[in-house]
């Protein structure tokens, strides 16, 4: 069982919610797939086992076979390539790897050489019952803007028979697209502001895009209006749990304290979630 | 002589646009025929790359100057590789306006920045 914690709108609690439901599950799979800024582990504080690097390939330009004719700069999607005279600059930050320049080449002049973009580590943290689950995280490099491979990479990692949590990248672009295919449930963490709805119904429309069934979380939940509520209503998408803001919890945050080993009835609360969320995934 | 100027629309109400990657048309004008030549910067739609395409755009028109408000950093790697001359001009400038303070050489060049 896959389920993607998402948001639309960034700083909602979609590590709170992941962290917290990956301590409560049975047979939990963690993947942190927020790899800019991956934060889960601040909060499992998993032993980390494994490191793997993640690499994508760039094109590398042969000097003597190549003629100059500019075909590959000209069929390249991102504009890595540039052709200048007798000189081919090649922007490994710019290529996304799909081998289109290297098939065009009328000279066979392009081969492909790997580039590391990030890494992933894996490894195993323990549940509040004191079962030991699995732990991945991915972390791209700095200034590497191309982070859907490391995604897709730790994603490779999924063992179906676990509850596999994936902590997806705010926004609703590519490297949350990238998190939530595939997935078989998705629940949206979001706040009860004018900026969380709007973003909440981006991203709902992406689950829709992708045919996902989604329910929702609203954290600080006693703050700002209704209409999330209203929302959820009116486009029948389930609401799975509210947490109301406390400033304890934020405390125990800020030290990096999971809220279900913090408070009983936060635990009660996240295990009434796990349990709500097994069930819609099964209707 | 060509000089490319990033404009905001082609013909006579052509101003200086601010980006040199996402604008949305080049004027090149030919100092010797004194005549201007129109094209969209395909930059614009461009999910990325939009400076390093734009240069080369002008790579291929065989451009020798150009003048906008501001270049990426890529851009310039690739202008200043090809010898293109990148020049300043504010915003807004109606084109004629570009052209002439070019003829009197009032433009500053780019400073290019290493990083």
């Amino acid at each position: 069982m896959i389920i993607a914690i998402a948001s639309g709108k960034g700083g909602t609690g979609k590590t709170t919610i992941a962290t917290n439901l990956a301590l409560v599950a049975a047979q939990a799979q963690y993947l942190d797939c927020d790899v800019e800024e991956p934060n889960g582990h601040l909060f499992l504080k998993p032993e980390i086992e494994q490191k793997i690097a993640v690499e994508v390939p760039v094109p590398r330009i042969d000097a003597e076979l190549c003629s100059h004719c500019g075909t590959c700069a000209n069929a390249c999607e991102f504009n890595a390539l540039a052709v200048i005279g007798e000189k081919v600059m090649v922007f490994n930050d710019l290529c996304h790897g799909c081998g289109t320049c290297m098939l065009v080449c009328p000279e066979k002049a392009i081969s492909e050489t790997a580039k590391i973009i990030g890494k992933l580590e894996n490894g195993r943290a323990q549940s509040v019952s004191g079962e030991s689950f699995t732990f991945t995280h991915g972390v791209s490099n700095v200034g590497n803007p191309l982070t859907p491979p490391i995604i897709k990479k730790a994603k490779n990692l999924i063992d179906n028979g676990r509850f596999v949590i994936l902590d997806a990248p705010p926004g609703t672009s590519c490297p949350m697209v990238q998190t939530l295919i595939g997935s078989d449930f998705c629940v949206f963490v979001t706040e009860p502001t004018p900026f969380g709805l709007n973003d909440l119904k981006l991203a709902v429309g992406v689950a829709r895009q992708l045919e996902i069934n989604c329910g929702i979380v609203i954290n600080r939940a006693d703050s700002g209006d209704d209409e999330i509520i209203k929302y959820c209503r009116q486009e029948k998408i389930p609401l799975l749990l509210e947490i109301p803001f406390n400033r304890d919890l934020a405390f125990a945050y800020s030290k990096g304290e999971a809220a279900v080993q913090h408070s009983a009835d936060l635990r009660a609360r996240f295990q009434d979630l796990y349990a709500k969320i097994v069930a819609e995934v099964k209707k | 002589m060509k000089i490319a100027v990033s404009v905001t629309t082609a013909g006579d109400a052509a101003s200086l646009e601010m980006r040199f990657g996402r604008c949305p048309c080049f004027a090149v004008y030919d100092s010797e025929s004194k005549e201007f030549e129109w094209f969209e910067n395909a930059g614009i739609k461009a999910t990325s790359g939009a400076g390093t395409g734009a240069a080369q755009a002008l790579i291929n028109r065989n451009v020798d100057i150009v003048i906008s408000g501001q270049y990426g950093p890529k851009a310039v790697q690739v202008l200043e590789a090809a010898k293109i001359k990148m020049l300043l001009a504010p915003a807004g400038l109606p084109l004629k306006e570009v052209i002439s303070k070019w003829r009197a050489d009032e433009l500053k060049e780019y400073a290019i920045q290493r990083f």
